[in-house]
């Protein structure tokens, strides 16, 4: 299972208001578009699921 | 000695660490606590004066074995009272067992400035994705810092703060790097993220609170 708020690291960084959250809305739907074309790549596995008999 | 208390982050010379010896350095006598690899016993002989450098055991870089150097333990440091002008002790503290023995053991040896660099404890903003610092990840370490907890442990030693800086970490505004595939356009993609995050900073909208570390001057 991936971390999937790395593509969204722009949220950390915003400041309080509506215009910087707006920036961070510009950034975030950037990277999921680099990601659906392959130029960006969610590696940050946080578990393993693993079911077995 | 204990060698599994050496950090895996003693490599290499930061820039910010020289900028605060430029700045804070008083000319004469400096004791170096912890050395390391031994390389900012260069900058700070750049200031004139000498130089010991000490720490649990020598793991000096081959270009700085020629400086005098002495094992020591940190805690309990063997050398006379006020023989020092300045004591620099850069990412040590957060290693010892008990760190306020040691600033009293500095307190005694120095005549006039501590230089210290201490890991900030605090990880709220990396915190926000999931992330945090990488230096929570070094098990040599005993304890780390926020600034008030800092400032508590220079008053125990009888150290008055003359400045109290943070070193801010610049992962975050450039974490698309992370993200990119294998190849030019993503890293060109990398690249675009990373410049709108640095605009977005300038302009006040972004802001990094990443903190990795306290830089600090007392007497």
């Amino acid at each position: 299972m991936r971390l999937l708020s790395l593509p969204f690291f722009a949220h950390a960084l915003v400041k309080d208001g509506i215009i910087p959250k707006i920036a961070a809305r510009i950034v975030s739907p950037q990277c999921q578009l680099f990601e659906k074309h392959g130029f960006f790549e969610n590696r940050c596995v946080n578990d393993w699921f693993c079911v077995a008999e | 000695m204990k060698l599994q208390r050496l950090s895996f982050c003693a490599i290499g010379v930061n820039v910010e660490k020289v900028r605060l010896l430029d700045e804070y350095l008083v000319k004469g006598t400096t004791l170096d606590v912890g050395c390391g690899n031994g390389l900012y016993g260069f900058p700070i002989l750049s200031r004139g004066g000498s130089i010991l450098q000490v720490d649990i055991a020598d793991r000096r870089d081959s270009r700085a074995q020629a400086l005098p150097f002495r094992v020591m333990d940190a805690q309990n440091l063997d050398l006379p009272d006020a023989s020092y002008d300045n004591v620099v002790a850069f990412d040590i503290m957060e290693h010892l067992d008990d760190d306020i023995l040691f600033l009293q053991s500095v307190r005694r040896i120095c005549r006039n400035r501590l230089l210290l660099s201490v890991p900030n404890a605090e990880d709220e903003q990396p915190a926000k994705v999931a992330l945090t610092h990488i230096h929570h990840k070094d098990k040599t370490h005993r304890r780390e810092y926020t600034k008030e907890s800092l400032l508590v442990a220079l008053s125990r030693a009888d150290f008055h703060p003359l400045m109290i800086r943070p070193h801010y970490n610049r992962c975050l505004p450039g974490f698309a790097r992370a993200l990119a595939a294998e190849g030019m356009v993503p890293k060109m993609a990398a690249k675009f993220i990373s410049m709108q995050c640095c605009l977005f900073e300038r302009l006040g909208w972004f802001e990094n609170r990443c903190v990795a570390d306290w830089f600090c001057v007392a007497e």
